[in-house]
């Protein structure tokens, strides 16, 4: 397919670099500034694009492996529909994106009822495995969103690539 | 195919709800109402020409000072995430005095990043005269009478946020460093001017009406303070967050009573204060919308964020707020402040820091460049992606604490 979506990103970044930006004047502060991060964004999206679902589906194993814990240890049928939702949307080739994405959202929204109705001797222990699970799909997206520059020390992270399989 | 969101287009009961259910101060919740009943309009931001600003401000003007005055010079300011703002100069004439001023407008756009209260903003201003420099706040239009949106006049405060040769581009003076030579006098300022108003919150309350009153002994404005951002999250969020919930759950079980009544500033943190580069010195506190009458270890724990440090320059200590190593930092706190900083609260209000710039940066930062409710969506959006530095801040603050 020509032109395929990488090479319209960069004919896009490229004209905003080399013909638009320039032609700002100097006290344009706020079009300068959104122009950059414009330029910025577009060359993340062109990162990601390749790997999207790689990404969204590693992070829809985490919240499966989330609610498996969180069942081992109080027993409920709240997570097992959308856990057998999401479950679906993995094993379907033709889904869309989204799709899996809505599903994976469905599950986060069905643990969090399950963490706001809980007993008080179920906290501690689902507390404990909320902080435990989190970590790889927390450290998934501070990769994903390395470019960004928010990370105080990026050498910590992992690269994407090692964290999506 | 996305599924319809109430957030979107909220209707009585889910705003009745959030109210129930997330009990706050009586201006925040008229704050968060309006916010959710605007919304139900499905109005985007529309760019506003200076010229129409201009028009609306002199409006606002007229309605204070009467029709001698003439503005001039109008012009856009940038800084910040949330609020528009134009510089001008003001000529008028106030109980028979011809006056000139430089002046600023603040206004909000049509949804903000942090949906706040320009009445408390006002009333704020005016108490703080003589407590530290703020700019001198002169006329508000609490409900955008005059103006498109709720919006203020201060006067213009000389200064800037950040060495004028810092080649930084990070947005909102996140990470911001201001040099071997100027760090020390600048954090002595800082912690010194901090302690000024921490101290004596119990005495201003008098003098903000907007403000619920705050009790030493008590957690109920703590746990009103933790039900705001809870409300922000659940108004505004894309989805469920798991750690959201359960940081949620622990920071209303920890709740610690007061021990004593700070005026919090609430965005304290290097960058929302100016100095003067030729004197060193700080002439302007600013951004006060978030402020509050609270515990002082929540503007340390705030000030304390990962975001908003860096190392120095041989890469061998971090700098909080980009100032003083962590043990310095509280140490020159407690002295220069001549109050005490409790270990545990201060963990208390990590986690409760954490939670709320994830409500704002990953909740209303999602919803409203979602739906095109500012004048710098791609600034609010980019903001979003420092929630997950701040996520595992939170995760692992908690892991400390459960």
């Amino acid at each position: 397919m020509v032109p395929d979506s990488d090479l319209q990103l960069q004919m896009v970044i490229k004209a905003l670099q080399e013909a638009v930006a320039p032609g700002l004047k100097l006290d344009e502060k706020i079009a300068a500034e959104q122009l950059h991060l414009s330029i910025a964004t577009l060359g993340m999206v062109r990162q990601h694009l390749p790997i999207t679902r790689r990404f969204i589906r590693a992070m829809s194993r985490d919240a499966l492996d989330l609610a498996a814990r969180l069942d081992a240890v109080v027993a409920t049928e709240t997570l097992k529909a959308p856990t057998a939702a999401l479950e679906a949307a993995l094993a379907d080739p033709a889904i869309e994106n989204q799709d899996i994405e809505e599903a994976r959202a469905a599950l986060h929204g069905a643990i969090s009822a399950l963490i706001d109705g809980l007993d008080a001797a179920d906290r501690p222990a689902v507390r404990a495995i909320v902080v435990d699970a989190m970590a790889l799909p927390i450290e998934r997206q501070r990769a994903w969103f390395l470019g960004s520059g928010f990370e105080a020390d990026p050498g910590i992270i992992r690269q994407i690539g090692e964290l999506i399989g | 195919m996305q599924a319809t969101d109430i957030r979107d287009c909220p209707d009585d009961a889910f705003i009745e709800r959030m109210r129930a259910r997330f009990p706050v101060e009586t201006e925040i919740d008229r704050t968060l109402t309006r916010k959710m009943r605007l919304r139900r309009n499905g109005e985007r931001y529309a760019a506003h020409t200076l010229d129409e600003l201009v028009t609306a401000t002199a409006s606002l003007i007229r309605a204070n000072v009467g029709d001698d005055f003439t503005i001039a010079n109008p012009r856009w300011l940038t800084g910040g995430a949330s609020k528009i703002q134009v510089a001008f100069d003001l000529d008028w004439t106030e109980n028979g005095e011809r006056r000139q001023s430089p002046m600023v407008l603040r206004m909000e756009p049509t949804e903000s990043v942090v949906e706040t209260s320009r009445k408390r903003e006002f009333e704020l201003l005016q108490a703080l005269d003589g407590v530290v420099p703020v700019p001198p706040c002169f006329w508000v239009d609490a409900e955008g009478e005059h103006l498109p949106h709720p919006a203020l006049i201060y006067g213009f405060a000389q200064g800037v946020t950040k060495p004028s040769n810092l080649t930084s581009q990070q947005v909102t003076g996140i990470g911001l460093n201001y040099g071997p030579d100027l760090r020390a006098t600048i954090a002595e300022q800082f912690l010194e001017q901090i302690g000024r108003f921490h101290r004596i919150g119990a005495e201003l309350a008098d003098k903000l009406p907007s403000y619920d009153k705050a009790e030493v002994g008590s957690n109920e404005s703590v746990i009103r303070f933790v039900n705001w951002w809870r409300r922000v999250w659940d108004e505004d969020r894309r989805q469920d967050e798991p750690l959201m919930d359960v940081a949620y759950d622990w920071l209303i079980a920890n709740a610690p009573p007061l021990d004593h009544v700070s005026l919090v500033h609430g965005d304290c943190r290097a960058g929302n204060f100016l100095y003067d580069e030729d004197t060193n010195e700080i002439t302007a506190w600013l951004d006060w919308e978030l402020a509050l009458l609270g515990d002082r270890h929540q503007d340390l724990a705030w000030s304390m964020m990962d975001s908003f440090g860096h190392f120095n320059e041989e890469g061998t200590e971090r700098l909080i707020c980009g100032m003083l190593p962590y043990e310095e930092y509280l140490a020159a706190y407690e002295r220069l402040s001549g109050l005490t900083v409790d270990r545990e609260r201060l963990t208390y209000y990590r986690v409760l820091c954490n939670y709320m710039s994830i409500a704002i940066c990953l909740g209303t930062g999602y919803r409203v460049a979602h739906a095109a409710k500012t004048h710098q969506d791609i600034v609010v959006g980019w903001l979003a992606m420092v929630s997950f530095p701040l996520i595992e801040q939170l995760r692992r603050t908690l892991k400390e604490v459960i």
